[in-house]
């Protein structure tokens, strides 16, 4: 008897392993919060899990995990804690605290947070972009996916998910502006 | 500067480190387990337990289906069995009383006029009345106004003789005869009839007479419901607590006794001992039987569950797998999905053993799918029901 096919994604720990980390990073784009986005990257697993779906290639899989964790990062984000939360743990998330300039001790605060933005003026500047553009501009510009796909992801139309992309472009422009003064005109 | 690479590069920095990755995983898996009860890595063993249960962790569900059903049934025979009891005597008290107002009225009118008059106009009519009433009622006499009005005449002869010398005096003490409303006054004792003459008519005609029901022609001792020991309707179904905490349906089989004269038997012979079979009830009450084919048919009831049990687990479905696309699962034809290239391995797939090939095979029967996986756990095929 033939084998049909196997995948190298076969079992369900070599799925969360090989997939977690994109689902992370989508859930960690909307939400901007580091247990938050591991929180919904649980949930996203467990509702796989309890599918129990066939699929048909490993887009498709790859598809559906990233539906699942766009839409279960807008209901983590729509909810009462979420919406009330101060603004300004978005950048206290950002910060890695694994990195040294995070260290307990460093003194020079300017320097750090120097480092700081060489790092991550990029992610920076787009986290400061509202929710909505911000997973749109992970899945354009991370994921490549093209506009039908992330319309079929994100269950918005084409329209929508091309104006959205070209006002957090617009938006970005003058987020990116010191960091292009040293690096030159930010190519979109 | 390309805001693509550099985007990339950036979001590197939130992708999760390995301890995070692992400390995901150990949630999602620990969150699957409460849900399962089990882990997933450990399903052998969970198969290999439920292969082998423990007596005690497994309890078979009651059958509350048949438990309903039967109980149903029983239910509607004990309404049924008591609505009939409740509405026979009253029917046979309406034909009773009619009679016993026909012939105390007929009795007193007759009484009443002491024969001076004769048949006057109105016995006339009254006879004919009561005749063209009891062919309605008794259709099946057949022999006309003359015979029913026979049948009223030994009813007239017990009647009389009970009755006192001066029923004049004490009909015209029960009923006044300006109350008649343009009644001549001939017959008062024949409009109304008074309720101390009905008991004492009814008692003398049973006792002395013994002859049917002089509209409805059966004999009472015929009606079960009567039977001449007084047991009464309560008495066969006697382990129903409203008859006694109401009192409704004593006092209509009271009223029914007295207008048919056996309440003193009835009241006689109490029937409360006859309420607990265990305390020393007949032999032949009612509630002993009704027990006793109520356990059989238990026993019977439970014979069957358990050869059920036996018989489900005795049975195994069988597999054909073919390697020409199609396979049949429990004497059902499946096809095989050549579209599906992949599925996960389930955690509680089914082990089964191919009747073709003698290899093992674990399956996942999903409602109209068949999801085939070999030995080593690699995905064979994906196979539909045949429509």
């Amino acid at each position: 008897m033939d084998t049909l096919s196997l995948c190298a994604a076969e079992s369900f720990e070599q799925v969360m392993e090989f997939y977690m980390p994109m689902v992370y990073r989508i859930a960690f784009t909307r939400l901007a919060n580091r247990s938050d986005a591991e929180d919904v990257t649980q949930d996203v697993f467990l509702r796989y899990f309890r599918a129990g779906l066939t699929y048909q290639s490993e887009e498709h899989r790859k598809a559906w995990l990233i539906r699942c964790a766009v839409n279960c990062a807008n209901t983590s984000a729509g909810s009462a804690w979420n919406r009330h939360r101060a603004s300004g743990d978005i950048l206290d998330n950002l910060s890695d605290p694994d990195q040294p300039g995070n260290e307990p001790g460093y003194s020079d605060c300017e320097e750090n947070f120097e480092k700081a933005e060489r790092r991550s003026a990029v992610m920076n500047a787009v986290m400061r972009l509202p929710d909505k553009y911000r997973t749109v501009i992970h899945l354009f510009y991370y994921e490549d996916m093209s506009i039908a796909q992330i319309s079929g992801a994100t269950g918005l139309g084409e329209s929508t998910v091309k104006s959205q992309l070209s006002r957090a472009r617009k938006l970005l422009k003058p987020l990116l502006r010191d960091y292009a003064e040293c690096t030159g005109e930010v190519d979109f | 500067m390309n805001f693509k690479d550099e985007y990339k590069k950036s979001a590197e920095s939130i992708s999760p480190d390995r301890e995070a990755i692992d400390r995901m995983k150990a949630a999602v898996m620990a969150k699957i387990a409460e849900e399962q009860g089990e882990f997933p890595e450990i399903s052998e063993s969970a198969r290999s337990a439920e292969e082998h249960p423990e007596p005690t962790s497994h309890k078979k569900p009651l059958p509350f289906k048949r438990i309903a059903v039967i109980g149903g049934a029983v239910a509607a025979c004990a309404v049924v069995t008591v609505s009939a009891m409740t509405l026979l005597p009253n029917l046979n008290t309406s034909d009773m009383v009619a009679a016993s107002s026909v012939a105390a009225t007929n009795g007193s009118a007759m009484d009443i006029a002491g024969g001076a008059a004769g048949e006057t106009e109105n016995d006339l009519i009254f006879e004919d009345s009561v005749a063209e009433a009891a062919d309605d009622a008794v259709p099946d006499c057949g022999s006309g106004a003359a015979e029913s009005t026979q049948i009223y005449e030994p009813i007239y002869s017990t009647t009389f003789p009970t009755y006192p010398a001066d029923a004049e005096e004490d009909a015209s003490d029960t009923l006044p005869i300006g109350d008649l409303g343009g009644y001549d006054g001939a017959a008062p004792g024949y409009a109304v009839p008074t309720e101390e003459v009905e008991p004492e008519t009814y008692e003398e005609y049973d006792e002395t007479t013994n002859r049917g029901n002089p509209v409805t022609g059966a004999d009472p001792a015929d009606i079960p419901q009567y039977p001449d020991n007084g047991s009464s309707a309560s008495e066969t179904v006697p382990d129903d607590p409203l008859d006694k905490a109401n009192g409704i349906d004593s006092d209509i089989e009271q009223d029914a006794a007295e207008e048919t004269g056996e309440i003193p038997l009835a009241t006689e012979e109490p029937d409360e001992p006859d309420l607990n079979p265990s305390t020393g009830a007949p032999d032949n009450s009612i509630p002993e039987e009704t027990l006793e084919i109520w356990c059989s048919d238990e026993a019977d009831f439970c014979e069957e569950t358990i050869e059920c049990e036996e018989e489900d687990e005795e049975y195994e479905p069988r597999l054909l797998l073919s390697n020409k696309g199609w396979l049949t699962y429990d004497g059902v034809w499946y096809d095989l999905d050549s579209s599906v290239k992949t599925a996960m391995f389930p955690l509680s797939p089914v082990t089964i053993t191919n009747t073709l090939d003698g290899k093992g095979y674990y399956l996942y029967v999903d409602g109209r799918v068949i999801k085939v996986f070999d030995e080593q756990k690699n995905f064979i095929g994906l196979y539909r029901k045949r429509v």
